[in-house]
């Protein structure tokens, strides 16, 4: 953070290259709750995280599609009371074996590098 | 702002042109039960007019889902039809002998044009695009032999014929492949 409290340009790209890596498990943990709609997925996403990953729906639906064509979840339409139908998307058999492996190799990362960071003298 | 949302909606449905027609729709009707929920939640005409101003642009959009999809059926099959007709005009069989040029520029679009297909479609419909030229060019080639009584066919001239045809095959699967090893990985 820089000196005026506001994050650094350096401190953004940190920020983006980290959330980019971790949206997919983010995205099967979320899900392995239960169904949610890309909407829900955001607002949920931005309040468990106290608003650090607030996703743009250019971000959230094409990675929703890329983690369903690749068998990780499935979804449906369903239409509720008048309303438009909705998407609701939920983990597959595959998405639960798939959060399991990821979650085992986000831990092993988180403390492989806390192991390095912690030592660090600034 | 019902006006903005839908031409937004049109102009994301226009930019995914090419794609399969119920992968667009399924598409547009998500972003647009989006953007509904959005400008719901939003509780000041200031916080709406952010949700329209704040949504992607929508070539960006639909090259992240073209991406993903690739063209639809259709369209991979009018590419690779026109692949077909661009190889058949290139044989230089088809024109008078002062003509050749004309055969080595159609063969120049035909190379080009598989390789965009490669490009566009991927590696498969590249490759199938890339065949079925050059399967074409050959047939061509054979039936104008076959037909013809002016042409005393040269076994160096066909082997020739067969190997340039070959640069089709290799320029459609090629450029799919190379499209798939440096396109960045999106997510």
């Amino acid at each position: 953070m820089a000196k005026d409290g506001k994050a650094s340009v350096k401190s953004v790209e940190w920020s983006r290259e980290l959330k980019k890596g971790s949206l997919q498990v983010c995205l099967l943990a979320l899900l392995s709750n239960g169904r949610r709609y890309g909407f829900q997925i955001i607002k949920e996403l931005k309040e468990r995280t106290n608003e650090y990953i607030d996703l743009k729906e250019g971000t959230l639906y094409p990675a929703l599609h890329r983690l369903e064509k690749a068998g990780l979840l499935k979804s449906e339409w369903v239409t509720e009371g008048t309303g438009n139908p909705r998407k609701y998307y939920s983990l597959t058999p595959e998405g639960k074996k798939g959060l399991k492996e990821a979650i085992e190799a986000w831990e092993t990362m988180v403390d492989s590098c806390n192991n390095v960071i912690k030592g660090v003298k600034l | 702002m019902k006006d903005q949302v839908d031409e937004y909606l049109t102009r994301v449905d226009m930019a995914m042109w090419g794609m399969d027609k119920e992968a667009r729709k399924g598409i547009v009707s998500e972003l647009g039960t989006h953007i509904e929920d959005s400008m719901a939640d939003a509780s000041t005409p200031e916080a709406k007019e952010k949700v329209f101003t704040e949504l992607e642009a929508p070539k960006t959009l639909a090259r992240s889902y073209k991406a993903i999809y690739g063209y639809g059926r259709t369209f991979n099959i009018l590419l690779i039809m026109d692949c077909i007709v661009m190889g058949i005009f290139s044989v230089p069989l088809l024109y008078p002998e002062n003509w050749e040029i004309l055969a080595s520029i159609l063969f120049a679009g035909a190379v080009a044009e598989v390789g965009l297909v490669g490009y566009m479609s991927g590696n498969k419909i590249g490759l199938t695009a890339g065949i079925s030229s050059a399967v074409a060019r050959i047939l061509t080639f054979i039936l104008i032999y076959i037909l013809s009584d002016n042409y005393i066919l040269r076994t160096d001239d066909a082997l020739a014929f067969v190997i340039v045809s070959m640069v089709l095959v290799i320029v459609g699967y090629g450029m799919g492949m190379a499209k798939e090893r440096w396109q960045p990985e999106e997510l």
